[in-house]
């Protein structure tokens, strides 16, 4: 892992791992540098028990001793009125009272991001000091522009130097906020020159290395799985909401494109690669990793899924290797008090992630089935999730059919997905479509008039290095170089 | 009682719960067994209450939860060793509690995200809240005067033993918690029984009572009965 001396971007799908990069890379730099600050935040509550544990594992790795948590801060964004959070924490040093979301919400206006208003309110009130010498930033799609502003400011060192970084999956928003650049998500100094720009920072970088990465391989997911859930993501078996910006993104991503150029109302075939979705389950008789129901009502859905669940169990996989996930948020408490009491009618306990707002509580516990919405599912996974409620999402919008994608990627192994009447068996119809086409995506390119566009994100100059660097290692895999010489030929590593 | 007494009353005051819509979540039937976490920070003389509460919740370490985000344990190692106990959010006082029924009225009509709905409840607070109570019943303990077999701690005080005469059921102990800390929703159930003709919920507690089995003689001893116990 290398230390680019100033700012860099991950970018890679759901299980491309990169909260693990972020936690080995706040690790490394603690093992380095002791003394130094590190700042490590997110957006979904829960992850905070999972970045801890990681960082914890990788830093045990080489000491016998935990990080001194008093160097390494592992904060959500916002935090609370009372508990601690980068927002919160920064609020607090300059003497002010964290905002409380009412009062965000009120300052706001109707519609807008009250986190947003309430970071932006506070870097424009007082002049924030440098307080960290490393920033790194998970789930950065779902964070407001104001929020990367104060984290500039919250980074020690001049521009160009300051060393934040941050993930990105533009899949994973489902807050439904459009692809940001770096110049847009940090914006201009008092001089007119951006912040921050990757181009610029990265022009002094060794061959090879690169402070925009695109991670391509996944390894939290069955192949099958990812592009399943991709097709419903994108909608490619039902109504395409979104697609990606061309063939090369695409095979950023870790597809093959058989049939380029892509062009509208061409079939366009996609393959993904086992090379890039390594995990794959040994097939086991009458049990599908892919399985959809559409219930006649509510207690019968509740009933299916208590019944899978006991069938995983009683197959030998721990409870905690459950995860359930309602899709439908306003039913969600129903859900789960329906599924937790027919659990619990055959004794196994649960885990209610919504049964507690006042702590960031640890996602799973040793014995118990996770209950969980999809935002606080976020950057966590289990072998087993089921996705509830499948017919409250909406199909025809980009909100929803991110959700859907953000919930089938919690999974190492099997996907259930289950809900009530036509609109549950239409998305389960779509998801079997999907699942016997997998490895495969085919598909009739819509125009990208009447789409939401996800943009690829590179400058001209990055994508040139790109494909000069994608040749270079063609060239040294034709000439029969293993992934380690090639590694060591190249002297790269991931940032 | 038995741990399969426990689990079967734990399901009763469930059930009970849902019928005077206290129900929030629930964990489990099965009576607890112990979290470390949960113990170390219960048992240190130096943790404040709110440390107690919030272990306890982010463990999930409770059979279930109220509306009010307080939780009830029950536990039970071996034939008539039990304890039983009601932590209360000392973050909601009643009136920030009854704040709760139109925020989660907004998240039902689609008005509020369900995360911003929780993250109003952790905005909330209150100076005023029930205090904590835990009910132990164990006869290997017993020493005349010291420590009752049947005893609640009544509050965050470990050294308090306020005796009763009688072993509580898990259903009495629950409908007694429901009764004094939550009488809007005590009050809400009008079903009149048709014998006694009180609130049907009164003639539950009055018949939750008579389940409970009065302690031994040999346990309780006529020089303790002189003093004041709960009966």
């Amino acid at each position: 892992m290398v230390d680019v001396g100033g700012p860099a971007r991950i970018r890679g799908l759901a299980g491309s791992g990169k909260t693990v990069i972020l936690a080995m890379k706040a690790a490394q730099i603690h093992m380095d540098n002791p003394d130094q600050k590190v700042l490590v935040t997110f957006y979904t509550r829960s992850l905070r028990a999972t970045l801890k544990t990681l960082i914890t594992r990788f830093y045990r790795h080489y000491s016998e001793t935990d990080p001194d948590w008093e160097k390494i801060h592992i904060r959500h964004g916002w935090g609370s009125s009372s508990g601690p959070g980068v927002y919160a924490d920064t609020s607090r040093r300059y003497n002010r009272s964290p905002m409380p979301l009412t009062e965000a919400q009120k300052s706001a206006g109707p519609g807008k991001n009250a986190f947003g208003w309430a970071v932006n309110d506070l870097i424009e009130s007082v002049e924030i000091e440098p307080f960290y010498d490393h920033v790194l930033i998970d789930e950065g799609q779902d964070f407001p522009d104001s929020f990367y502003r104060l984290c500039y400011h919250l980074t020690k060192g001049e521009r160009d130097k300051k060393k934040i970084v941050w993930a990105y999956d533009e899949l994973q928003n489902i807050l439904n906020v459009q692809m940001r650049r770096p110049e847009q998500l940090f914006g201009k100094d008092p001089d007119g020159e951006f912040r921050v720009d990757l181009d610029r920072s990265g022009a002094a970088l060794a061959l090879g290395a690169s402070n925009d990465t695109v991670l391509s391989k996944t390894y939290r997911n069955q192949r099958n799985v990812l592009v399943s859930a991709h097709a419903m993501g994108f909608g490619v078996y039902g109504h395409i909401v979104q697609m990606l910006e061309g063939a090369e993104h695409w095979k950023d991503v870790g597809y093959e494109v058989h049939n380029e150029p892509i062009e509208i109302g061409k079939v366009v075939e996609l393959f993904r690669p086992t090379e890039n979705s390594p995990l794959d389950l040994i097939p086991i008789d009458n049990v599908p990793v892919i399985a959809s129901h559409s219930a006649i009502n509510f207690d019968a859905e509740v009933n299916w899924v208590t019944t899978e669940i006991r069938k995983f169990i009683a197959g030998g996989l721990n409870r905690e290797d459950v995860l359930v996930i309602s899709l439908d948020d306003r039913n969600a408490k129903g859900y789960f008090r329906a599924i937790s009491q027919n659990l619990a009618e055959n004794d196994i306990s649960s885990n209610n992630i919504i049964a507690d707002p006042y702590n960031e509580p640890p996602f799973s516990i040793p014995g118990k089935v996770t209950l969980s919405t999809v935002y606080r599912a976020k950057g966590n996974e289990a072998a087993l999730v089921l996705c509830v409620g499948v017919d409250a999402v909406s199909a025809r919008d980009r909100g929803g059919r991110n959700k859907l994608f953000t919930a089938f990627t919690r999974t190492k192994g099997w996907l259930r997905v289950c809900g009530v009447g036509a609109n549950a068996a239409n998305i389960s119809d779509e998801l079997t479509t999907a699942a016997m086409t997998a490895p495969y995506m085919r598909f009739v390119m819509p125009d990208p008039l009447v789409i939401d566009t996800i943009q690829r994100g590179l400058s001209d100059k990055k994508i040139k290095a790109k494909a000069l660097r994608d040749r270079y290692l063609k060239d040294l895999k034709e000439a029969g170089l293993t992934e380690e010489e090639i590694s060591e030929q190249l002297k790269v590593d991931v940032i | 009682m038995t741990p399969a007494d426990v689990r079967s009353g734990v399901r009763s005051a469930w059930a009970f719960l849902q019928r005077i819509e206290l129900d929030e979540a629930l964990s489990s039937f099965v009576p607890l067994g112990v979290n470390e976490r949960f113990r170390d920070t219960a048992l240190d003389p130096d943790k404040r209450y709110e440390e107690v509460y919030l272990t306890g919740l982010e463990n999930s370490h409770y059979n279930f939860v109220l509306r009010d985000y307080s939780y009830f344990q029950f536990s039970c190692d071996v034939r008539d060793e039990y304890r039983f106990a009601y932590l209360p959010n000392p973050f909601l006082s009643p009136t920030a509690a009854g704040e709760l029924g139109d925020l989660q009225d907004y998240v039902r009509e689609g008005a509020m995200t369900l995360d911003e709905y929780l993250h109003r409840i952790s905005e909330l607070r209150g100076g005023q809240y029930p205090p904590p109570i835990r009910y132990e019943n164990s006869p290997r303990q017993y020493k005349e005067y010291v420590h009752p077999q049947s005893h609640l701690h009544i509050g965050h005080h470990g050294e308090n033993r306020w005796p009763l005469n009688r072993e509580l059921t898990v259903t009495a102990f629950t409908t007694m918690i429901a009764k004094h800390f939550y009488g809007r929703a005590w009050g809400a159930d009008k079903h009149i029984d048709q014998l006694s003709g009180l609130n049907s919920l009164e003639a539950t507690f009055a018949a939750e009572k008579a389940l409970c089995r009065l302690v031994s003689v040999a346990r309780f001893s006529a020089d303790q009965r002189a003093q004041f116990f709960f009966s």
